[in-house]
């Protein structure tokens, strides 16, 4: 079966991560953590990014299995089954409904890793994640709606603000929004860090893949169910040697509500 | 104080859902004719709305009443439009459909990868949970039948 | 308190009487440098705001200035055509003015028409028995009581929300509507109603309802 590997990391991971490490504390936070440190220290780490999230996590990641399952039908999957209970939380009370984090980011690698397996091609994999993710955000948008309870934007500055709190919200770290274009109908959101690539080293090969495509996908999924057509693509990737991840987002254009048919 | 019934529509006018407590009259119509005709008017109400309102409308929810009934829509940002009718006094039904939406749809149907988003909702799982938000609150009294 | 505004249809379903009352003016007058951070586009022939909006200035407020030149649909009064005007970047620094639309009377007479089928409508799916039709629709900013009479001539009154005693109101503009239109012999029903004695009398009734203290009269 395709993920032993992947699944036996993740379990070794969960099994030791009991172990309360003070080496995560010093990581944690760091801007863009040495990979090899943070490899020295992933089985002691006691994770905590997404802390307060992980619940929200765990049913985007069945979103995302679900997405899974269509496209590489036929293929069992070892990973979801061990997100159903809780995680490990170290010294924290264990809360059933969340996940740890990194089981998360692991996950999605071994996601990715699959796709270029089955497709063989990056841009392929690159168009699939995005997919992906545009689906991910038509459902999500409720949650955020449903939860931040935002009201309409009228603006994109209001649509700005609202990215960078579902940054917040759903992956747990603060994305900075900058480099409007004077035209007020372009602009980026800036990472520190990316979770979802915490443990990555493109390999040669793949230097045209988009790791965190997904990312994009989201935006683009949840701001059309919101009325707004946006273009939203990586312009800059930590896992390239970029200084940060930046994702540029472009307004396109109002979408008008749908007139009821024989109606008006 | 009842609650008579509720419609979910998604943002092509499509019902998704269909829920009857305490209906007195139906309308004597198939159900899809009468949801197609319960939409046409919100959309038409909608639009008188926009178009009569004097001053900038925040948008999201508007009643109407009538010596019978009052009817409540609550519209969210991606343009699900919830339907609920109760008695002339019911209170805090606004509240109630937020509710609907935050605990019964976006948990059961939004997060529910086997429900897709726009065909009617067909979950045992979404409707129970429905139809005990609705009982428990306050706005719902069940009247000698 | 606030009246906005009053609507009479006759029993057909016409607009036969409309008198704005108290209609606040949105008006939003703003400097732009280049490219314009708003997006425009053209709906009914004006310059609607479709997206980005700030200082007041808000989705779906019409164009109607530039650089104090008034603009009429997408013309300038001088004859340039407004959209091109903005596309050039020579023009500016460039003043917009921005207000929200008013109803034309054309929109009136079609607004109108529009509530008679809803009106039968909200009764035809009336989950009770022996429902009317709408009587009161409210928005998060406005309210509109209808009053319909036994003989089928609808009322309508657009207040604020918290505008109090507005059935009484109703009930006064009939009283009125019976005295000045129908009992003058040169008003033909279902027709228009154009008598200064009912303007005037209306106006009273108006400005006492908006006075606190009206309900309890």
């Amino acid at each position: 079966m395709p993920h032993v590997e992947i699944s036996i990391t993740c379990y070794a991971t969960l099994s030791t991560c009991e172990a309360p490490g003070d080496s995560g504390a010093v990581h944690g936070g760091s801007v863009y953590p040495d990979i090899e440190v943070v490899r020295g220290h992933v089985l002691a780490r006691n994770y905590s990014l997404l802390k307060e999230n992980q619940r929200k996590v765990l049913k985007v990641w069945c979103l995302i299995w679900q997405d899974f399952q269509v496209c590489c039908s036929g293929m069992s999957l070892l990973l979801t089954p061990t997100t159903l209970n809780p995680s490990p939380q170290g010294l924290r009370p264990a809360d059933p409904k969340k996940v740890s984090g990194e089981l998360f980011t692991l996950t999605y690698g071994s996601l990715v890793a699959q796709l270029l397996k089955d497709y063989e091609n990056v841009d392929d994999v690159n168009r699939q994640l995005e997919r992906m993710g545009y689906n991910i955000g038509m459902r999500l948008i409720e949650d955020f709606l449903a939860r931040a309870n935002p009201g309409r934007c009228y603006d994109l500055r209001d649509t700005a603000d609202k990215i960078q709190q579902a940054f917040k919200l759903y992956l747990g770290v603060s994305p900075s929004i900058g480099s409007w274009n004077p035209g007020g109908d372009e602009f980026s959101v800036v990472l520190e860090t990316n979770p979802l690539a915490e443990f990555v080293e493109l390999p040669d090969h793949c230097l045209g893949l988009r790791y965190s495509n997904i990312l994009a996908g989201i935006i683009r999924g949840a701001c059309e169910m919101v009325q707004m057509e946006v273009m939203a693509w990586f312009i800059a990737d930590q896992l390239k040697g970029d200084n940060v991840t930046e994702i540029r987002i472009k307004f396109v254009k109002r979408l008008e509500d749908a007139i009821p048919a024989g109606e008006d | 104080m009842t609650i008579y019934n509720l419609y979910i529509f998604d943002r092509d006018g499509q019902m998704l859902y269909y829920g009857e407590w305490t209906r007195k009259k139906q309308s004597g119509m198939s159900r899809e004719e009468e949801a197609k005709l319960m939409y046409g008017m919100i959309f038409s109400i909608k639009s008188f709305v926009t178009k009569m309102s004097p001053v900038d409308l925040r948008e999201g929810y508007l009643t109407y009443c009538t010596n019978k009934y009052r009817l409540h829509l609550f519209e969210t940002p991606s343009r699900i439009k919830f339907v609920l009718n109760t008695d002339v006094g019911a209170q805090g039904i606004k509240e109630l459909l937020h509710q609907i939406y935050t605990q019964v749809y976006v948990e059961y149907v939004s997060f529910n990868p086997m429900c897709p988003l726009n065909k009617p909702i067909e979950s045992e799982l979404f409707a129970a949970k429905l139809d005990e938000v609705v009982r428990q609150s306050p706005a719902y009294a069940s009247r000698p039948a | 308190m606030t009246i906005f505004s009053l609507y009479i249809l006759s029993k057909s379903g016409g607009l036969i009487y409309q008198h704005d009352h108290n209609l606040p003016t949105i008006e939003n007058e703003k400097t732009f440098s280049f490219p314009l951070e708003l997006k425009l586009d053209v709906q009914n022939r004006n310059v609607m705001v479709s997206f980005g909006q700030r200082d007041g200035i808000k989705v779906g407020h019409m164009l109607v200035a530039i650089n104090g030149m008034k603009v009429t649909g997408q013309q300038l009064d001088d004859g340039r055509d407004a959209l091109q005007v903005l596309q050039d970047e020579a023009n500016y620094p460039i003043n917009l003015k921005f207000a929200r639309p008013r109803l034309t009377t054309n929109e009136k007479i079609f607004q109108a028409s529009m509530f008679y089928p809803l009106y039968a409508l909200a009764c035809q799916l009336s989950p009770e028995p022996r429902s009317s039709g709408i009587e009161v629709l409210e928005a998060d900013n406005f309210r509109m009581n209808c009053f319909q009479t036994l003989t089928g001539v609808k009322f309508m009154v657009i207040s604020d929300p918290k505008q109090s005693g507005v059935d009484a109101l109703l009930h006064r503009v009939y009283e009125l509507y019976a005295d000045f239109a129908l009992k003058n012999p040169f008003y033909s029903l279902e027709m228009p109603i154009r008598c200064e004695l009912f303007d005037e009398h209306l106006k009273t009734a108006l400005e006492q309802a908006e006075r606190p203290g009206f309900s309890n009269v």
